[in-house]
């Protein structure tokens, strides 16, 4: 089933990236972030049904993000997708409210998370 | 007024830039003045009239003498506009000329490989546009090496995992030979990639972390 996706990444590559991978799966992206702070504006905004959500960015990291939009809406589909060492980090990311954490060098195993919820 | 001065300087800086020319118009304004006053001054002098106070006709002293102030006036109101015109304008270079400055300094830092580096783009305008499309190139350039690295990574670790594999054979001395190049290739581009420094990131024993 088709979603409607948020992507939130700063770098316009991984954005590129990201959105090829989902739109080949016939999912629709509603709005692209370079920062937390935009992904908390166009969140209200455009009430995706599922936020794509880098760790590392500038005004406002990922994690930070997270925790804003979940307690806005503590029904938000957070699903992380970094380069950071995923052993590492998944943890942090459920315990902000996300539903996934996947490596952006394994980006397409995010269709599976997707097609779960 | 401020239509007319090119987006690249700041709202602020085209307020001031405003002034400039504002300035500009009253000092040249001031000094036709002055220049037309000295003309009236001379219209009225008549060498061949020699009154009791020197070369100027006794009935025309008072027109002579509000010519002459009017001219004092004017030639003070050009240097009055002449000067503030200068502050005004050395105020508007800095404005502009200090921005341009940071985003040099900046520019330098970051093709030394210091992705860390965040510009702010002080002042507005153009410049600040700037500055956030360079962040973003530097975005873009430290996720394609983390990138890269994550992808080097597994490939080494499944490169030893062959190599292991191949040990174990008679005759895999070739094969082996091809592995140890692939891993030594790895581990170049991963020597590479660790003398960036980048925005939020570092490389702890193989692994991307925070910090």
């Amino acid at each position: 089933m088709s979603k409607r996706i948020l992507i939130v990444d700063d770098s316009a590559i991984m954005r590129k990236m990201i959105t090829k991978i989902l739109l080949e799966q016939g999912h629709e992206i509603v709005g692209e972030a370079k920062n937390g702070e935009e992904a908390l504006v166009f969140y209200k905004q455009l009430k995706p049904d599922i936020v794509t959500m880098d760790i590392t960015m500038r005004v406002m990291d990922g994690f930070t993000a997270a925790r804003e939009i979940v307690n806005y809406d503590d029904q938000a589909k957070i699903i992380f997708l970094s380069n950071l060492e995923k052993a590492t980090y998944a943890e942090n990311a459920e315990r902000v409210g996300a539903i996934g954490y996947v490596s952006k060098s394994d980006s397409r195993e995010i269709l599976a998370l997707i097609d779960k919820f | 007024m401020m239509k007319i001065l090119p987006d690249v300087l700041p709202a602020l800086s085209r307020m001031m830039a405003s002034w400039v020319l504002i300035f500009f118009v009253v000092a040249m304004a001031s000094s036709i003045g002055a220049v037309v006053n000295i003309k009236n001054v001379q219209s009225r002098i008549n060498p061949q009239f020699h009154g009791e106070s020197g070369y100027f006709p006794d009935n025309d002293q008072a027109g002579i003498r509000s010519a002459l102030t009017r001219m004092h006036l004017f030639a003070g109101v050009s240097l009055a506009s002449t000067l503030l015109m200068a502050g005004f304008g050395f105020a508007v270079f800095r404005r502009t000329v200090a921005p341009l400055n940071e985003i040099v300094a900046g520019l330098e830092s970051i093709q030394e490989g210091n992705l860390d580096v965040t510009l702010q783009g002080a002042g507005g305008g153009e410049t600040e546009r700037i500055a956030v499309l360079i962040n973003d190139i530097s975005a873009n350039f430290q996720e394609i090496l983390l990138l890269i690295w994550n992808h080097s990574e597994s490939s080494a670790v499944a490169c030893r995992r062959l190599t292991e594999l191949l040990r174990k054979l008679p005759d895999g001395n070739r094969e082996l030979r091809e592995t140890d190049a692939i891993q030594a290739r790895i581990r170049e581009i991963q020597t590479i990639i660790a003398d960036f420094h980048f925005y939020d990131v570092s490389l702890d024993e193989n692994k991307v972390l925070t910090g």
